[in-house]
């Protein structure tokens, strides 16, 4: 019985996403556990960026992993990291509507609550260590994306960080396109916005505004 | 930057132009806008990096591995039980605040009734209650709690099952007021005599002041019946309230709650074990605010001979819903207001039990503190009350 601790052991870099999947529907834990290690940075990336905080983008993370392979019969190939990205990004949506609904901490209470309200002031969820890991610019942007509703992140996150087409988002956030265009184009011009404020950190090729 | 406001139309253009998102008519034409308008250039470019520094953004390492367990998923596990959030399994749908608050009230209710029957067996020394008193203080309090143009039938048999039926009253015009006699029932099964004592919680406690029962010949009332039936009237009680109420009677449900209840091998009572209440309630659409109801306990037989059903018709005042209780002023100082004041919200059938669970329970003592403070049920109940209130209060803030 192989240790399911260490699955990396089990699983070379040279098999096939799709082939690993085959295992895991077998009932091979391990074999879905190759995918974990694969994509795991890839997808707390994208539960980091939408929840906005580490602890609940890790529970996410965890989360929508046990979803996958629960539901691992479902997934018709194309995109294993796709798919999985989906299925992260729906699962922080529900957490975060469910927070929505008992609110635990009123978030106009936030510092950086409104990405209107001028810089972003850093939150202090994030350790030190993460904070140094990121450039100041990097940050920033991280703040401005933070500072969105949750309906415009979602859909930023898909759009600009999992590089999904509107019809993709459409889908995934079971909207209609008209809808994922305009909460993308608010999104982009809040972050815009944003961003406006920090000029001093964007590199000259990103002035944004400036003309020549 | 120039003051150039953006029109939400123009940024969903720019935006979907980023993404090569738009057909070619429109892209044409936004294209040729761009030719003539600097200021929509500008607009364009800053969008334009904006996106590209979102994307710039690298991937954020992951804190942990999230390597799933075979107990994660539930494999190896010979009774699979789903590690995570396993309350959120256990519970099949979501239940409203009303939901749970009623049902731990039911809960409660069930749990207090056993808790007095326990105690009343276990005091079979206590005097015998005074009849009369008890028949005469019943009805002021069963007036009070009784609803509109509904009536109530208790009945508690010989094996401990409770059978209660709200019906509503064919004409809404008893106009009468009855008091029928109380009396305790022998009933003797398989050789074993089995005290079904007073059926009556409607009873004050003996050493409560008695208020003036002064219910009598109240116009445009209900009633309440508190009896005992045996077994196969249970059935025929709970389809005759169906059957005589007026309107919709299209509704009828059973519920059934078990009560544990401790064997008493007293030589002059005996309480079935293992107590099986059943509740079946007849209820109209309304039935949460019409249906009048009733409770029952057990007492101390004051005697072991007596084997006579007893039943009980108090009439109560048409609005005797909006009545409150008065405050009764009572040995250990509670008064009973608060009761129905946190109680009235909970639909009539919770509030008649538990009233009249309140009402009898201040003089059973649970246990005694230095000097003469004695905490009693009703000191418990009281708890509880404040606790259901906050219930209720986050569920209307909830709304």
């Amino acid at each position: 019985m192989p240790d399911p601790q260490a699955p990396s052991l089990m699983t070379p870099a040279d098999i096939d996403d799709n082939e690993l999947v085959e295992q895991a529907v077998n009932g091979d834990v391990n074999a879905f556990n190759g995918l974990v290690l694969r994509y795991q940075d890839r997808i707390y990336s994208i539960a980091y960026r939408i929840m906005g905080e580490p602890d609940g983008a890790a529970d996410m993370t965890q989360d929508a992993f046990i979803n996958a392979y629960r539901k691992l019969d479902t997934y018709r190939g194309g995109s294993f990291v796709g798919w999985m990205g989906r299925i992260v990004t729906n699962t922080c949506y529900d957490e975060l509507r469910k927070r929505r609904r008992r609110p635990q901490t009123a978030f106009e209470d936030l510092p950086g609550g409104d990405a209107d309200d001028g810089p972003p002031i850093a939150s202090d969820s994030i350790t030190p260590e993460e904070a140094a890991l990121q450039s100041d610019l990097q940050q920033a942007i991280a703040d401005c994306i933070r500072a969105l509703n949750d309906d415009q992140r979602v859909v930023m996150v898909l759009s600009d960080i999992q590089h999904q087409s509107y019809q993709e988002i459409a889908e995934t956030m079971n909207l209609n396109i008209g809808t994922v265009k305009s909460r993308l184009s608010r999104a982009r011009v809040s972050v815009r916005n944003c961003l406006q404020a920090v000029q001093e950190l964007l590199p000259p090729e990103f002035r944004l505004g400036d003309e020549e | 930057m120039e003051p150039y406001e953006l029109t939400d139309r123009d940024a969903e253009l720019l935006s979907a132009y980023i993404d090569d998102a738009l057909d070619a008519d429109t892209r044409t034409s936004l294209e040729a806008r761009l030719e003539q308008d600097a200021d929509l250039r500008q607009e364009l470019r800053s969008l334009q990096q904006t996106v590209a520094l979102v994307r710039s953004l690298p991937d954020v390492r992951a804190p942990r591995n999230f390597t799933l367990t075979p107990e994660m998923v539930g494999l190896n596990d010979p009774a699979p039980m789903p590690q995570e959030k396993p309350v959120l399994k256990v519970v099949p749908r979501r239940r409203s605040v009303w939901e749970i608050a009623i049902a731990s009230a039911a809960a409660f209710v069930l749990v207090f009734a056993g808790a007095l029957v326990v105690m009343r067996v276990m005091n079979d020394e206590a005097p015998p209650t005074d009849n009369a008193m008890q028949v005469a203080a019943a009805p002021s309090m069963t007036a009070k709690m009784s609803t509109e143009r509904a009536e109530s039938t208790v009945a508690i048999d010989s094996d401990g099952s409770i059978v209660l039926a709200a019906t509503e009253a064919a004409t809404g015009g008893i106009a009468e007021s009855q008091i029928v006699e109380s009396t305790p029932v022998i009933t003797i099964v398989d050789g074993v005599a089995i005290v079904t004592p007073r059926v009556n919680l409607l009873t004050l406690p003996q050493s409560t002041p008695t208020p003036a029962p002064t219910q009598s010949s109240v116009p445009g009332s209900e009633s309440s019946q508190i009896g005992l039936v045996p077994p196969a009237t249970q059935e025929m009680l709970g389809e005759s309230g169906g059957a005589a109420g007026e309107g919709d009677m299209n509704d009828v449900t059973q519920q059934t709650f078990a009560a544990e209840a401790p064997e008493s091998a007293q030589a002059d009572e005996a309480v079935g074990a293992d107590d099986q209440a059943s509740v079946a309630t007849s209820t109209t659409e309304t039935s949460l605010r019409e249906a009048g109801t009733g409770s029952s306990s057990s007492e101390d037989a004051p005697s072991a001979n007596d084997a006579d059903a007893s039943e009980e018709e108090y009439s109560a005042p048409e609005d005797a819903f909006d009545t409150e209780l008065e405050p009764m002023p009572l040995e250990n100082g509670f008064s009973t207001t608060e009761a129905s004041g946190y109680t009235v919200e909970l639909g009539s059938l919770l509030r008649l039990l538990m009233v009249d669970l309140y009402q009898s329970s201040a003089e059973t003592p649970l246990f005694k503190l230095p000097g003469d403070q004695v905490i009693t049920l009703r000191d418990a109940f009281d708890v509880f009350l404040h606790i259901l209130a906050g219930v209720a209060g986050g569920a209307q803030s909830g709304r």
